[in-house]
């Protein structure tokens, strides 16, 4: 799966957006996969506390088919000079890419919105994760099943 | 439409008695939802469940709720045993339930998985579902023994009654049932040993028949509702085309009708009064289409492209082990062969249909369905809404066979109509000619294998290039990873619990070109294992021949280290007499595989008459499913999974002629009827130790019998399926 | 107003010129016991009798049918399910979706009504009803039950049903 096959569409964004898709590198590849989605969070946070809160990850919890399912992962915030949303992330736990989107944020994006498509082989977990100017970190996990996944066995 | 007087009942009832003020006239009709309970409508106080599987109502009745879809294959009957088993009611008083996937999603799931396909219904869920009977057992228990006061280690239980011998008292689950509900559930269960099982393995009869004996068991397009219309629809033929331009005034005025809608971007609908006037009002109204890049496409195109598959240099491994191809090179002798076989309809007797209804608020649908979880996913995408403000019906299938699983098309397209209609109960029937042109077709491949032999006739090397159609890649692309669709090497693969190869090969390469015709592709009875195992078993034939060795013979030899393989082809030969002299003008053909988790193998006896006709007297089949639940329906699903595979193999085609499927109802769709039925000796014959499926596995067996009976009586090897018009006379 | 005799009721209906008794049984009489399969009498799921005679009422206009002939569904067979075929289907288990076996339960009773003990080959002959799931030789056994006096266990299947009886 290659990064370039998503299309990122940033909802309300300025100038200040700039948009990351790469891969994580994958160390812990032995762990479970809800073990490996916390190391990943704990990576990307390089070690911070994360928190339940704040961020939203709106996606069905009920998808048919996973070839392309909507998300949009969104904070409310006054998206300020002194009170913004520095970056939202979301990391997945079955797919063959754990890392879903990275977007930077800055008081210029005017919303703290994310919307994309993206594919989902199997039910998983997806985490959403968005760090705020106070250096404080939150995120928002849910469960996705993929009815065609269970139907085919993958 | 004249009045027809009934009760109203089941869920939802309050929304349609909401919709009918507005209804036309003094109607009030029936309206039965099957298995879904509304207690509350029916006016009597709900018997709380004892856990998510079990409700007791208080003279003990017992509820056993069925999270997988009966669509004829028995497992409604199986899942309620094994549930059953573990609870220990009293089974003439157990009635089955289906829990709604909205109430599934609500409860985190706590019924499990609702797919039933790939014959996983009781082999993936046996486990839980005994658990959930045991749970429920041991809390009816301690309700006793806490109203009693003793122990529960000195109560006993058998059929529903509940006794404290010490205290000589006896109460029943009736009694006990609600004190029972709000007991919290044990986290240690033990399951029985299974050589203690009372109801699984035993030859009980369904719960699911008289209604269907009477014409009392409503379907999809039996449902009544106040203030519902009907909905004909018609799709472009040729898949990928879109809907140009039609003329609704000529349907418009026709009497009954009541609109013309658009649905998506490819199908016009039109609804009326009755489904018949809709239907002609439809037949009548022209449409223009723009048929789009593959209006040309034939299925003499798709063989072109298909032949080159079979040496074309790149191709995905699926069994590799040893060099084939340098052993194959240094074999003094080769046996090589190339069949193919085509795309497949599913045909269920009861076509595609759904009753929907839709306002901003909520979205519900009355479908048959393979998968309930996908229908309500598919329904809330299609209506626009969470999938907590919608709800899917399940109803009993008209046959499923894999075409109501994965793709809701006919569910998507019932909402759509809904959707132009908010308020109105939809229901849309496909036309036969529809459900024909719309399907989720068995994939087509052509084939190509290549035995390598020593001097002494072994063989040393196996060879087999599969080029066609991948399912997933039509349906599931996501789920292809690195070009590779595994299932593809259905039967094939390196030795497993799930589709071995069983057959030991010094050297095997079998890999897969994947060519994708526009026909859209889908899970069909057996899958992949169908035309893999006619293939298999159809080639080891080939090899026999050539190299003089007798077709069992040489099966032997080479699943020596495959005892379950060996086992229920044994079974198959003894039964049959394989090795004794056949009657007259009889001859026998084998076949053996493993998919779907069982072992099965058949000997069919066939005889062909002096002018080329075939009649096939018997096969003797067998399975070995691990555990058998109830054989006499394993023995019902031998016999029809033949039907289909049988059918399929000696008369069914669908081809492609300007970019559209030619085959538009059973005139040119010919399905085995009665008079071509052979007799099937069935042998269930459990090995225990693992769970195997039972709805497919067998279909995959029957046409490589008959086949290699085929060419034993007449020296003709058919390659190209289905048998068709090839003459059948001798060689 | 037309009319038609069915299971022995006078019914009135209003229906479109070319409606197949079908469709009027199922949409405007609200008998859906008989089932639509193929509309091109094909399948068989749409059996009927018309005076007795197994007919495929899909591609029989409603209108052609004498106001006098007598029409029989699969709801009128039996009062209770009692006919000695839907007896042995149920000893049997003979359905397994069901949605064909209207039809052919009507088929059957056709064809025993004019040949009481059916051979094979007059079972052949006088079945052309299309199963998809394939529950043909057990509909074979079945109408050889209900032909010869209605004892079950000749068929030999054993079949444990929850009243205790065994077929």
């Amino acid at each position: 799966m290659t990064s370039g096959r998503r299309r990122l569409l940033l909802a309300g964004a300025g100038a200040g957006a700039v948009s990351l898709l790469r891969p994580v590198a994958h160390a812990q590849t032995l762990l479970s996969p809800p073990d490996e989605l916390a190391a990943l969070v704990k990576a990307y946070t390089q070690g911070a506390v994360v928190l339940p809160g704040k961020v939203k990850l709106d996606i069905s919890p009920l998808v048919d088919n996973g070839n392309s399912v909507p998300i949009t992962i969104s904070v409310a915030s006054p998206m300020s000079a002194t009170d913004y949303v520095k970056s939202i992330a979301m990391f997945n736990e079955k797919n063959p890419q754990r890392d879903v989107i990275r977007v930077l944020l800055g008081p210029r994006s005017g919303k703290a919105s994310v919307s994309t498509r993206i594919r989902l082989a199997n039910s998983q977990k997806l985490i959403a994760v968005a760090q705020l100017s106070d250096g404080t970190w939150w995120s928002h996990t849910v469960d996705v099943l993929v009815t065609l996944a269970a139907c085919i066995d993958i | 439409m004249s009045a027809v007087e009934s009760t109203v009942s089941g869920a939802g009832r309050r929304r349609f008695l909401k919709g009918s003020a507005a209804a036309a006239g003094s109607l009030v009709v029936s309206f039965h939802i099957p298995f879904v309970r509304d207690a509350e409508a029916q006016g009597v106080a709900a018997a709380p469940e004892v856990n998510a599987w079990v409700v007791v109502q208080p003279d003990d009745t017992v509820i056993i709720r069925i999270a997988r879809s009966e669509m004829g294959q028995g497992s409604l009957t199986g899942l309620a045993q094994l549930c059953a088993e573990e609870l220990e009611c009293n089974w003439a008083k157990v009635r089955t339930e289906y829990p709604t996937p909205g109430q599934n999603l609500a409860r985190n799931r706590v019924w499990g998985n609702f797919s039933t396909g790939g014959s996983r219904g009781i082999r993936e869920s046996n486990e839980y579902v005994r658990k959930g009977g045991a749970t429920a057992r041991m809390m009816l228990l301690q309700a006793a023994a806490d109203e009693w006061k003793v122990p529960v280690a000195e109560c006993t239980v058998a059929d529903s009654v509940i006794t404290h011998a010490g205290s000589q008292r006896t109460t029943s689950y009736g009694k006990v049932a609600a004190a029972a509900s709000k007991l919290t559930a044990p986290t240690e269960v033990k399951l029985k040993d299974p050589k203690d099982w009372k109801l699984i393995g035993k030859r009980l009869a369904r719960l699911d028949t008289v209604d269907k004996t009477t014409g009392k068991l409503v379907y999809g397009m039996d449902l009544k509702m106040p203030g519902m219309v009907n909905a004909a629809i018609r799709r472009c033929e040729v898949f990928g085309g879109k809907l140009k331009s039609y003329d609704e005034k000529v349907a418009l005025k026709r009497k009954g009708v009541k609109k013309v809608l658009k649905v998506g971007d490819d199908a016009v609908a039109v609804v009326a009064d009755t489904w018949w006037r809709a239907k002609t009002a439809l037949d009548a109204m022209p449409i223009e289409w723009d048929l789009g890049p593959n209006a040309k496409a034939s299925t003499a195109s798709f063989a072109e492209v298909l032949k080159e598959g079979l040496s074309a240099k790149e191709a995905v491994v699926g069994n590799q082990s040893g060099d084939a191809a340098a052993a194959i090179a240094a074999a003094p002798r080769k046996v090589e062969a190339v069949y193919t076989y085509p795309h497949q309809n599913h045909a269920c007797m009861e076509v595609m249909n759904a009753t929907a209804r839709w306002t901003p608020e909520r979205c519900e649908v009355w479908t048959p369905t393979q998968n309930g979880e996908a229908a309500h996913a598919a329904t809330a995408e299609a209506a626009g809404l969470p999938p907590a403000q919608c709800e899917v019906y399940k109803l009993h299938l008209g046959g499923g066979f894999g075409r109501r699983g994965a793709v809701h098309d006919w569910v998507r397209q019932a909402v759509e109509i809904a959707k132009q209609m908010p308020g109105t109960p939809v229901k849309l029937i496909w036309s036969r000619e529809e459900d024909m042109a719309h399907g989720s077709y068995h994939p087509i491949t052509h084939c190509k294998m290549t035995a390598g032999l020593d001097n002494d006739g072994n063989v040393t090397a196996f060879a087999m290039r599969i080029s066609g159609q991948s399912i997933l890649a039509g349906v599931a692309p996501q789920a292809i990873q690195n070009g590779k669709d595994p299932v593809v090497f259905q039967g094939l693969n390196p030795p497993g619990p799930e589709s071995s190869l069983g057959y030991a090969f010094p050297a095997v390469m079998i890999d897969h070109a994947m060519r994708n015709p526009h026909v859209p592709p889908g899970f069909w009875r057996g899958v992949n294992l169908n035309h893999n195992a006619i293939y298999m078993e159809c080639f080891i034939d080939e090899i026999a021949h050539e190299t003089k060795q007798d077709p069992l013979a040489l099966r032997r030899k080479l699943l020596a280290n495959a005892p379950k393989y060996l086992a229920v082809l044994n079974a198959v030969a003894d039964k049959a007499g394989y090795g004794t002299p056949a009657p007259a003008g009889v001859y026998r053909g084998l076949a053996v595989t493993h998919g779907f988790g069982s072992y099965v193998a058949a000997c069919a006896e066939i005889s062909v008459s002096a002018d080329g006709a075939l009649k096939i007297h018997r096969i003797v089949a067998a399975t070995d499913p691990g555990y058998a639940v109830n054989p006499q329906q394993i023995e019902a699903q031998i016999e029809g999974s033949f039907v289909y595979g049988l059918g399929a193999a000696l008369f069914q085609e669908c081809t492609v002629k300007d970019g559209k499927i030619e085959q538009t109802n059973f005139h040119n769709y010919r399905p085995l009827r009665m008079a071509e039925m052979p007799v099937v000796e069935p042998i269930v014959m459990p090995s225990g130790g693992f769970w195997g499926g039972v709805g497919e596995p067998t279909i995959a067996v029957a046409a490589p019998a008959v086949l290699n009976a085929i060419f034993a009586a007449t020296g003709k090897r058919i390659r190209n399926l289905p048998v068709g018009d090839q003459s059948l006379k001798k060689a | 107003m037309a009319k038609l005799n069915v299971n022995g009721k006078s019914h009135e209906y209003q229906a479109d010129p070319g409606t197949p008794l079908l469709w009027v049984l199922r949409e405007q009489l609200g008998m859906t016991g008989t089932k639509y399969g193929c509309g091109v009498a094909q399948c068989g799921a749409c059996t009927v009798h018309i005076d007795g005679v197994a007919t495929r009422s899909c591609v029989v206009p409603a209108e052609t049918v004498k106001a006098g002939s007598k029409i029989t569904t699969i709801e009128g067979l039996s009062p209770n399910g009692g006919h000695p075929l839907q007896k042995a289907w149920v000893a049997l288990d003979v359905p397994q979706c069901g949605f064909c076996q209207s039809g052919m339960i009507m088929a059957a009773a056709a064809l025993l009504k004019s040949k009481p003990n059916p051979t094979d080959a007059d079972i052949n002959a006088g079945i052309t009803n299309i199963c998809r799931c394939g529950t043909y030789n057990r509909v074979r056994a079945a109408i050889k039950v209900a032909a010869g006096g209605g004892d079950a266990k000749t068929a030999g299947l054993s079949i444990q049903h929850a009243d205790g009886s065994l077929t």
